[in-house]
């Protein structure tokens, strides 16, 4: 006997995705969903990010999710927003419930943009959205110029792509000019960041780029 | 290796429907978009681990491998391919369309044609006995 049944198996997450994009909504916040490989830098430009937010008077925070450990949200209080960490135990992206839980324990008045980090992989996060309004996904030169062509659905699928660590241009052999023509082709209208986690260089126009969105959803 | 995820999913699908028919499964069929990033290897090794020692043991996973269709934006020629990895296949380019490849669905699952009737077999397996 065959029982027909035609249901997404991403239902469940993307049921939650939508009930964290409503929830979003309601307090006027923001969401952006950071990917990128372990190691690319997600964190340091998020350290950067919200400081510079909070220089403008705009108060951020930040969903980690991590495999274990609770560093990456420790560096993002020490750097001054609120975070929440998420421990996976071993699961290799976030879904929408686990996102959903977190939000639920967060105090979400008063908060202008959250950012979500995923765990640090270009492959699994890929098929889980979360209920943010972009979803970023961050690479930078150590990693190779041909990324883009390496993780194509991560690329493609993003809102915005991030070069990070643009200070070891000239020390690495990698071309941007190719990662960012690759980049393109994938994905013609995902807006291109050059930023230094290190230096800084680059991040006064991505936090440009947030709230200009920012205000445009408002509008 | 979210692929434990989503054979989790997938059993949570089928037992709902096993349970509500009152028959045992037999197979699940699922559709997979070479998008969605599935290793087909690996969604068969979870789907044998989450359902070992319950109630689906021994049922079958079927993957239906649906193919990512693209429109090239350069040519317009149309491209097929099973896997996440497309270019045009007549002039190379990655500026595309993508019709589909995403896909990630239960489609449906074979029962068992004789209803599990807890009672009656428990009396045959009795008489059987004696």
């Amino acid at each position: 006997m065959r029982v027909e049944l035609m249901q997404g198996i991403l239902g469940d997450n993307n049921a939650a995705a939508r009930d964290n994009r409503a929830l979003f909504d309601e307090h006027g916040i923001l969401a952006v969903d950071v990917m990128g490989g372990p190691g690319c830098g997600k964190t340091s430009i998020l350290e950067q990010v919200v400081r510079e937010l909070r220089r403008r008077g705009i108060t951020s925070k930040v969903i980690e999710g991590d495999v274990a450990s609770d560093n990456d949200a420790r560096r993002i209080e020490q750097a001054g927003a609120e975070a929440f960490q998420i421990n996976t135990g071993g699961g290799c992206h976030l879904h929408a419930g686990m996102v959903r839980r977190a939000l639920k324990q967060m105090d979400l008045q008063n908060t202008h943009v959250m950012f979500i980090e995923n765990v640090g992989n270009l492959v699994c996060p890929t098929a889980f959205r979360l209920g943010a309004h972009f979803r970023f996904v961050v690479a930078s030169p150590p990693e190779g110029d041909d990324k883009p062509q390496k993780y194509p659905v991560a690329f493609r699928d993003a809102e915005g792509i991030i070069l990070n660590k643009i200070d070891l241009l000239g020390h690495l052999p990698f071309d941007a000019e190719r990662f960012w023509e690759l980049c393109t082709e994938l994905n013609s209208s995902a807006p291109q960041f050059s930023v230094s986690s290190t230096t800084g260089e680059g991040i006064e126009g991505l936090c440009d780029w947030l709230l200009e969105r920012r205000s445009k959803r408002q509008a | 290796m979210h692929e434990y995820s989503i054979a989790a999913r997938v059993a949570e699908i089928v037992r709902a429907a096993s349970r509500e028919h009152n028959r045992r499964v037999l197979s699940a069929t699922v559709a997979v978009g070479p998008l969605s990033m599935v290793v087909p290897e690996l969604l068969y090794e979870a789907w044998a681990s989450v359902t070992a020692n319950s109630e689906l043991a021994g049922a079958e996973l079927r993957i239906e491998h649906v193919p990512v269709r693209a429109v090239c934006l350069d040519c317009g020629h149309e491209t097929e391919s099973y896997t996440p990895f497309v270019e045009c296949a007549s002039c190379g380019s990655l500026r595309l369309k993508l019709q589909s490849g995403h896909e990630l669905d239960v489609l449906h699952a074979d029962l068992e044609d004789a209803p599990e009737d807890a009672s009656g077999d428990c009396a045959a397996a009795d008489r059987h006995r004696q």
